[in-house]
């Protein structure tokens, strides 16, 4: 009778599926799920319809899909840090860390449900974008291909953005626990190191800085030489180091933290 | 069972729990009585690991609390009402906390059917009353029928219905074997229902006794003689108030004691009631002794 020696015992598996069941069950990270998808839909779908109305020809291989990534990323850093304040200001948290008590668990337990939720549906998200926009420049004889140098990635490489955006969110939130705290931490670690990093001497020091690098994957061209970018991979591989240094360092933060 | 060695928590210069050593025993209720600011709370988070201690232990079942494999099989604790999400359903709370451990939907309803939640448990937590709100905590804390059951204030909120409800609950609960904590300011509620108890004052224990060896001790005989100089000390009771005179009110005595030295002595004795103390009285008495001890210490 293996299933009553294995019942009450918390493993990491077990935890995502009770987060998952969490992130669907509270009205608040849906709407920022459904709102993020919006937000990736809707401004794509106008970039499209613009192209087709300026009548320039096909400047953008992507169509405009990735028009509304930066405004969803709000969006998305919302859910991830909402899934862990709301949590704080409801008080779940202290019956969330009864149940599962070793912290380090729930950090990433949370943080794969998280990444899972945002990097499916905003990859659908993205789907949904470019086969919109490519139904709206076929209207004017123009077709976009997937198979063109970069788009496909680009895609991909939007998904994997929001998502990482998002477990940035999750960090916070277990740092700061208050939404707009977290939130309000969060932006202007995205946003003031690139303000400030114009100021620096060595313009090669920016393409380090967090939202550059993140933003690198969605970059059509490779060479990173006309962007100022670092190259699409290595870009994503420091974005994935910052996100993985922040939560790794939430955790460790947590643990020793009075709930 | 419940075990606290040395268990100590300082925030800054201010101690809550101070070197608190003492044991929980299964099968029986332990009532956990402290003015506010006592420590009680924070004692129920260091068991339930929500909180560090500053130095000494908290063991359940022999181990810390985080290294059970299955926590919720072995502590069920209730530390704060409205401990939930408001936009989620009561059904939807359970299932997460639920599945942490691998235990099913069939659970889930089980323990809201317990509670008496059953109608509700699609709604969610936002409308609910107090007394909702405390029998769905009750609901997480027997979710995973754990040896051990803690909670901090469970019968705030709780019509007369609920009160008497979660009496008989925890009393069940003691009668199966598990350890029962819980804490309360209402002291005629706990009179009923704990029959141990377990005294906290200014972080540190006060008493760890049963519940009618503490109202015993808080007990006294109210004598009446025109020679109650006389009989305080042939009693060693020097301490013994009088009031009007000829009232002597005598701890530690039993009313026959009190009249066998009496009558050996050829005192005279108008009255002698035994006066038996309610929880509340020697609750009182001793958590005031503290105070007053600490008054003079100082």
């Amino acid at each position: 009778m293996s299933t009553i020696a294995t019942v009450g015992r918390v493993r990491l598996e077990r935890v995502v599926s009770s987060e998952l069941i969490k992130l669907r069950t509270a009205r608040s990270t849906v709407w920022a799920v459904i709102s993020a998808a919006l937000l990736v839909i809707a401004p794509g779908a106008f970039a499209a319809v613009g192209l087709v109305v300026q009548r320039a020809g096909l400047t953008d291989p992507l169509g405009g899909s990735l028009t509304g990534i930066s405004a969803a990323s709000y969006a998305v850093a919302a859910f991830g840090v909402l899934t862990v304040s709301g949590e704080y200001s409801s008080g779940t948290i202290k019956t969330t860390f009864a149940a599962v008590p070793r912290r380090a668990q729930l950090v990433f337990g949370k943080a794969a449900a998280v990444a899972a939720t945002v990097g499916t549906t905003m990859l659908a998200a993205v789907a949904v974008t470019y086969a919109v926009a490519s139904a709206i420049v076929a209207t004017d004889g123009l077709s976009l291909s997937l198979t063109a140098p970069g788009v496909a990635r680009a895609l991909v490489g939007a998904a994997l953005y929001l998502t990482g955006i998002a477990l940035l969110g999750v960090a916070f939130g277990w740092l700061l626990r208050s939404t707009a705290g977290s939130l309000a931490a969060l932006i202007g670690f995205l946003v003031v190191p690139s303000i400030v990093g114009v100021l620096l001497p060595d313009a090669a020091v920016v393409a380090y800085l967090p939202d550059k690098a993140g933003a690198a994957i969605m970059q059509l061209t490779t060479d990173g030489q006309s962007s100022g970018l670092l190259g699409p991979w290595a870009g994503l591989a420091v974005f994935a180091g910052y996100v993985a240094a922040i939560l790794a360092g939430a955790a460790l933060l947590v643990r020793r933290r009075d709930a | 069972m419940i075990e606290l060695t040395n268990l100590t928590k300082r925030y800054g210069a201010k101690t809550a729990v101070d070197h608190l050593t003492v044991s929980i025993r299964p099968g029986v209720v332990t009532g956990f009585l402290g003015p506010n600011g006592a420590g009680k709370s924070t004692t129920m988070r260091m068991i339930l690991g929500l909180d560090h201690p500053t130095s000494g232990l908290a063991l359940v079942n022999g181990r810390r609390y985080a290294g059970h494999p299955a926590p919720l099989h072995e502590v069920g604790g209730l530390l704060e009402a409205k401990a939930f999400h408001p936009g989620r359903s009561a059904y939807h709370h359970l299932l997460a906390l639920a599945t942490t451990g691998g235990y099913g939907k069939q659970r889930v309803r089980e323990v809201l059917a317990m509670v008496g939640l059953h109608d509700v448990a699609g709604h969610r937590t936002r409308g609910f009353s107090l007394g909702m709100a405390q029998r769905l905590g009750i609901a997480a804390a027997l979710l995973g029928d754990p040896a051990v059951v803690i909670l901090d204030e469970p019968v705030n909120g709780l019509d007369p219905d609920g009160v008497r409800w979660i009496r008989e609950l925890l009393r069940n609960l003691a009668a199966q074997g598990r350890t029962v904590f819980l804490s309360s300011h209402l002291m005629s509620e706990m009179a009923l229902t704990a029959d141990r108890l377990v005294v906290l004052g200014r972080g540190r224990l006060l008493a760890d006794m049963s519940m009618t060896d503490l109202t015993a001790g808080a007990s006294v005989v109210r004598v009446r003689s025109p020679q109650a100089d006389q009989l305080r000390l042939l009693l060693g009771a020097p301490d013994a108030p009088i009031a009007g005179g000829d009232l002597l009110s005598v701890s530690g005595r039993t009313a026959e004691e009190i009249a066998r030295t009496a009558a050996a002595n050829r005192l005279l004795v108008t009255e002698l009631t035994p006066v038996h103390a309610s929880l509340e009285d020697a609750y009182l008495s001793l958590t005031h002794d503290d105070v007053e001890y600490r008054r003079a210490a100082a």
